[in-house]
């Protein structure tokens, strides 16, 4: 008997888990790109830009960030947590 | 025969430590490709990453040690002797280092098994095998697990170009993503730890089991645990220095954000599988990462060709590991005699690939990692552009050229033209004048070469 639901579990695990991470630290660094005064702004728009405008950003926004840095690491944590048998 | 369950660790922890050697540029050659990371910093990282995944949990040794060889019917341990698995061991060593010499893409992992494989159908026959704890276990999250993580790290790349787009035009920070990327490759080095080590764990509790040292029910030694982890982080950390040494040359397209995308995903897929007892190549998975995570990106396309030499790779390491695998089971039949001519044939392929590696040949087969590879597989606009630029040039050189040399002929016609005109003329108008004014004679090619010069201009 093939175990199909382990499969299934994996799939979920890896969609739900891999989207929640990039999410969280995607959101994390656009915040962090968030300019309260338009910047320089480049004529190449890019994909990869790297110059970040640091032009007073407003502090909800850093906050933010931030919050969202630690969400992801405790998805992180929370993921190790689950996958270790000595912790349970 | 204690002595061959000796040589079987022995091997083992080689092989894990090959493992480790082989696959930190996996991790860690983004961020140091990057600079997020120091070089040494970098490797250091990874090797103690490995270690510590290596401790995590042991799902996947009791897979190898439990799931994919029969009880023996006789009662107690496991239907192979030490002798074929040390037949196994050897074989998916010699597969690794000659993959390696040819810079073939290929997997440590199912070289492991398909010499298991190879060995125990010689030395025990098909009742030996647990068919159905292969396929559960290796082959099908072998072509499955590659292909989630592909497909995670195509929405998961979607998705972070998306959250991190601007439309006003102002910089949209992706940068930042060298340093989430130190995170996502640690993690990565974790979760090798957690599935690579682990094999070679089950390999040396199959190999006590099946000398009776210890049962089949009890759990993976704990010295066992610790020398693995400690063979696979040493086998990272020497590894690591190969890549700083040629550190420029496996440097792909992958940006930072799609970087961080593809190996999240690959991540959370090796230790989602790992929990599950999943012993896959965590190099495939990484490949199907990347390759997944080049696909998100806009107007990307799959190089077929070079997608279709790694693939075939990966099909070919099973069947061909378990017939050398089988090739050393038939001479282990042989008896004492047969294990050592098989310890001397593999010691001397290891010193072939040390004093190679000691070399440092530098080409594209052994610098490039197997996952920088895959990522060669898909093409993206930027490249694309890049080469219709260079093919441009090209052609706009050989044009250049061409009209050059049209210019230099037909100027050399020209030449060529008039000179046989004027030639005439003069000879013409010299022979009108010469009874009459023979004293014009000298001024006649005067004239014609001016006229000569006039038309060449």
């Amino acid at each position: 008997m093939i175990d199909w639901s382990a499969f299934l579990l994996v799939l979920v695990v890896t969609v739900v888990a891999s989207l929640a991470i990039v999410s969280v630290v995607g959101l994390g660094i656009r915040l962090l790109a968030v300019p309260t005064r338009p910047g320089p702004v480049g004529e190449a728009t890019d994909e990869e830009e790297d110059d970040v405008n640091h032009n007073g950003r407003p502090l909800i926004a850093t906050i933010f960030a931030w919050v969202s840095f630690v969400a992801f690491a405790a998805i992180v944590l929370y993921g190790i947590w689950l996958i270790v048998p000595a912790f349970h | 025969m204690e002595w061959v369950v000796i040589l079987v660790i022995v091997l083992a922890l080689l092989f894990d430590f090959t493992n480790g050697f082989h696959d930190t540029a996996n991790a860690m050659a983004t961020p140091i490709a990057t600079r997020a990371l120091k070089p040494r910093t970098a490797v250091a990282l990874a090797a103690v990453l490995n270690l510590v995944g290596a401790f995590l949990s042991t799902h996947v040794a009791l897979t190898v040690s439990k799931g994919l060889i029969n009880e023996d019917p006789a009662g107690g341990g496991v239907a192979i002797t030490p002798e074929f698995i040390f037949a196994a061991v050897l074989a998916a060593i010699l597969w690794n280092v000659t993959t390696w010499l040819f810079g073939l893409p290929s997997s440590s992992s199912h070289a492991l098994f398909g010499g298991l494989i190879g060995s125990a159908l010689v030395g025990a026959g098909l009742g030996a095998i647990s068919w159905e704890g292969l396929l559960d276990k290796v082959l099908l999250p072998a072509v499955l697990a590659p292909i989630i993580a592909g497909g995670t790290a195509f929405l998961a790349t979607r998705l972070v170009y998306r959250i991190t787009r601007r439309r006003d035009g102002n910089p949209n920070g992706r940068g930042r993503f060298k340093i989430a990327q130190i995170f996502s490759s640690s993690l990565v080095a974790l979760s090798h730890g957690t599935n690579d080590a682990q094999k070679t764990m089950g390999i040396i509790t199959l190999v006590l089991i099946s000398a009776g040292a210890i049962s089949r029910d009890d759990g993976v030694p704990f010295w066992v645990i610790a020398t693995c982890a400690l063979a696979i982080a040493i086998g990272t950390y020497s590894g690591g220095w190969r890549i700083i040494k040629t550190l420029g040359t496996g440097i792909t397209d992958v940006k930072p954000a799609q970087g961080f995308a593809a190996e999240t995903s690959t991540a959370v897929t090796i230790l989602a599988s790992s929990h599950l007892g999943f012993a896959l190549s965590t190099t495939q998975v990484a490949s199907g990462s990347v390759i997944g995570s080049g696909l998100g990106r806009r107007g990307s396309r799959v190089k077929w060709g070079t997608a279709g030499r790694i693939a075939t790779g990966w099909l070919l390491t099973l069947p061909a590991s378990a017939a050398i695998g089988a090739a050393f089971a038939a001479l282990v039949l042989l008896g004492e005699s047969g294990v050592i001519i098989g310890t001397a044939v593999g010691l001397l392929a290891l010193a072939i690939m040390f004093i190679i590696a000691r070399r440092n040949r530098i080409d594209a087969g052994n610098v490039m990692s197997d996952v920088a590879e895959a990522a060669e597989a898909v093409s993206l606009p930027v490249q694309r552009r890049r080469e219709a630029a260079a093919a441009r040039r090209a052609a706009a050189k050989a044009k250049r050229a061409a009209a050059k040399a049209k210019r230099a002929e037909q100027a050399k016609a020209a030449k060529a033209k008039a000179k046989a005109k004027s030639k005439a003329k003069a000879k013409a108008k010299a022979k009108k004048a010469k009874p009459a004014k023979p004293h014009t004679k000298t001024k006649q090619p005067a004239s014609a070469k001016q006229q000569e010069r006039g038309e060449a201009s």
